[in-house]
């Protein structure tokens, strides 16, 4: 006899062309999921990609550096009083600002954003760090961030470019990443920006702690031992207050999570659809099915394997197609846009579970249907 | 004909509502992408409107940018010498110098610092069209005065005229404001007057970012735009108003991240917005194939039963388009009012909605109508 999964399947497959529309109405059901949460993930991600980048336990901020775009800065004292403090290892500045790069191709003059610290210390996962040091060594050698926007010309290294009016030699590349403000960065050592910048106070800074030492304990001792004028955060803390930040206050933030509701929303109730339509219309077969003897237990079945197959044939096809785009998305904007798997699994499931609920509610209509009304 | 088209609607009207349910389960279909579009279009809209506000405030022909341009947040500067030149070119009536910079603003009582777009301008009233902008400059008297954009971030503290604050550690007072949000570049934005605005950026007084030109009544834009290019050294471009608004919107929509985010995701809802109308107008007609075959047998024309296809299709669309644009509506309004971007939907852009949305459903009708043509009333009874 006949399995339920496997008359189903059947079913769908008798008639391929409108197995295959049924496939693109759930695929483009995914698409616009995806692509709208992809948006939202990717622009939080973007806005947050210096906390991801701190390479230490603790980091230090002014207290009116409420999120990651904004420039406040703290007195460098500040990170010298808590040197001797006891389970704190190494302590690293961070500045950032914005300098002019003209570009080797057009000549013309673009703002870039500057990030420096100490030669010989790597504050940031941004590369190689013996190479970094090496290259931060050697008096007015800048890194370039390979993923800036291409805006900036063809960056070579071991050529000069122009920064603000003076000279700088490309050593090598670092991997940060442009935001929605920031269209790339270069990297330069901390003497060098002191020098473009004599008042320069640090925006940031990096604490390591001792082999051993208690991340809350010694958090604890610095925030007794400094004003309150800093605040001393974790880097994961950092990140999930800067992405509640753009979530709530920024107005890129509100425009992309509600187009990202709609978009979930939009895409369940196009699932649904697809599927409603698809069962209703097999009406007869299902009442034909009844009148020989199968029990509507069994005919529940072949209707849920039915959900379950175009749920996950159409899936499969969105999410290749949203890989595309995706694909377009991160070549044209060098945004942090990327599949990920609680994005796929988010959608997976509510393209799954609406037409599992559309399968369950034409199914009712199914229980009710009565064979001989058919003719 | 009439008549025929008149028993066509008809016969289509009744299809539609011979099952209320199943109507309401098309309606909610095809209302899908009614609101999908009109969010998307609204929003790609607010961004074009948005990006060219500031220029909007203000009345000028012609304007002189530096080579160097790119778009108002990254420009570079010229020699003011270069207005003088051009005063000279015959029907060039005025200009006005408009200065750009990027700064920092800070609240003195939370001492919170945000970025800031500092706009300096000319004290020439002929030039400015916002009427609150007009208004605020009459009221830019000491050397520390500016006026605050409304729409500026939370952080930037409290507003009303009088409130003290830095722009980049130099105390200035608030004493007029205006309403811009240009939070794609910069959390809020403030003016002052060209005479103090060297001392609050730090720029040479005899520099200049974007010079705007009016011409003298009768003038020809084109021919004295040829007229100034050719006056004037090649370290200045000179466009038409309506060429610097379409380079500013190229600029955002093709370069600047959120402007390609914005304008693919527009795309991809005009594809799927056509997909779901084809599968929902789709399973309307194929559902009704035996019918449509009857009244074939019985000797309507091929037109005559495609017709009624096609206006079952645009009767879905035209019922669901009310609800759908007010759902919409509702939506957009919330992003208005939590963000001061102009996305409210304007009768305008819901009238450019609804026109795609009947080209959409026409196309998916038809090719589901073919179903009908195909249809063999023999067929029917096997």
């Amino acid at each position: 006899m006949m399995t339920s999964p496997g008359l189903g399947i059947r079913l769908l497959a008798f008639n391929p062309a409108r197995l295959l529309a049924a496939f693109a109405g759930i695929a483009v059901a995914v698409v616009i999921m995806f692509v709208e949460l992809g948006l939202l993930v990717g622009v939080l991600d973007s806005q947050a990609i210096m906390a991801d980048l701190v390479r230490g336990d603790l980091v230090m901020m002014s207290r009116g550096r409420t999120n990651l775009h904004k420039f406040n800065d703290f007195d460098r004292i500040r990170l010298s009083q808590i040197a001797g403090l006891s389970g704190v290892g190494e302590i690293i500045p961070i500045y950032q600002g914005t300098a002019g790069l003209e570009s080797p191709e057009d000549e013309v003059i673009r703002r870039i954003m500057v990030v420096s610290f100490p030669a010989g210390h790597t504050p940031l996962a941004i590369g190689d760090e013996d190479e970094i040091a090496r290259q931060l060594a050697t008096p007015r050698t800048i890194l370039y961030d390979r993923r800036s926007r291409p805006i900036f010309g063809n960056i070579v290294v071991g050529e000069d470019v122009e920064l603000d009016g003076a000279l700088y030699r490309v050593g090598g590349f670092v991997d940060i990443g442009p935001d929605i403000v920031n269209d790339g960065a270069v990297v330069m050592s901390e003497g060098a920006w002191l020098m473009r910048r004599p008042n320069a106070r640090p925006i940031m800074g990096v604490i390591r702690l001792l082999a051993g030492a208690d991340v809350a304990q010694v958090r604890e001792r610095i925030v007794a031992a400094l004003p309150d004028d800093v605040s001393v955060l974790t880097p994961v803390e950092v990140r999930d207050r800067e992405v509640a930040f753009t979530l709530s206050s920024a107005p890129i933030g509100v425009l992309f999570g509600i187009g990202m509701l709609a978009g979930l929303i939009i895409g369940a109730i196009t699932c649904y659809q697809i599927l409603f339509n698809e069962i209703v219309d097999r009406m007869k077969q299902y009442a034909m099915l009844k009148a020989m003897g199968f029990s509507d237990a069994f005919l529940r079945r072949v209707i849920l394997a039915q959900a379950v197959l175009l749920s996950c044939g159409g899936f499969v096809l969105g999410l290749g197609l949203a890989y595309s785009v995706y694909a377009y998305i991160a070549k044209e904007t060098a945004l942090a846009v990327q599949l990920s798997l609680t994005s796929g699994g988010i959608i997976f499931a509510l393209a799954a579970g609406m037409s599992i609920a559309a399968g369950l509610l034409a199914v009712r209509r199914v229980r009710i249907a009565d064979p001989a009304e058919l003719y | 004909m009439l008549s025929r088209i008149r028993r066509c609607l008809f016969i289509a009207l009744a299809n539609l509502t011979q099952r209320k349910m199943r109507l309401l389960v098309a309606l909610a279909g095809t209302g899908v992408p009614i609101v999908l579009l009109a969010l998307q279009i609204a929003s790609l809209n607010a961004a074009r409107i948005q990006v060219t506000r500031l220029y909007d405030d203000f009345t000028f022909d012609l304007v002189l940018v530096p080579y160097t341009y790119q778009f108002l947040y990254a420009g570079g500067t010229f020699d003011r010498v270069r207005f003088n030149q051009a005063h000279a070119v015959p029907g060039v009536a005025d200009i006005f110098g408009l200065n750009v910079d990027t700064n920092r603003w800070t609240d003195l009582e939370t001492m919170r610092s945000s970025s800031l777009l500092l706009i300096g301008i000319d004290e020439q009233p002929g030039f400015v069209r916002d009427p609150e902008m007009a208004q605020g400059l009459g009221s830019l008297t000491g050397t520390r005065a500016v006026l605050i954009d409304e729409f500026s971030s939370s952080d930037y503290g409290k507003l009303a005229n009088g409130t003290e604050a830095n722009i980049s550690d130099q105390a200035v007072e608030i004493a007029g404001n205006y309403q811009l949000g240009l939070f794609f570049y910069a959390d809020g934005s403030a003016i002052a007057r060209n005479t103090d605005f060297p001392q609050l950026s730090g720029r040479d007084p005899r520099t200049v970012s974007i010079g705007l030109v009016q011409l003298e009544n009768g003038a020809d834009a084109g021919v004295v735009k040829a007229a100034l290019a050719g006056a004037l050294p090649n370290d200045v471009r000179v466009l038409t108003k309506s060429e610097l608004i379409a380079q500013e919107r190229t600029f955002f929509l093709t370069t600047k991240p959120l402007g390609i985010v914005l304008s693919t995701s527009m795309w991809i809802a005009f594809g799927v917005g056509a997909v779901i109308l084809w599968q929902v107008l789709s399973a309307d007609i194929v559902n009704r194939v035996k019918e449509f075959a009857t009244m074939k047998a019985m000797g309507f024309s091929q037109s005559f039963v495609m017709g009624v296809g096609l206006a079952q299709a645009s009767f879905l669309a035209l019922g669901s388009f009310l609800p759908a644009i007010a759902i919409a509506a509702v939506i957009l309004a919330t992003i208005e009012r939590l963000t001061h971007l102009p996305t409210a939907l304007t009768p305008e852009l819901s009238a450019n909605v609804l026109a795609i949305v009947l080209v959409m459903c026409m196309l998916a009708a038809f090719s589901a109508v073919r179903r009908i043509a195909r249809a063999a009333p023999a067929e029917l009874y096997r």
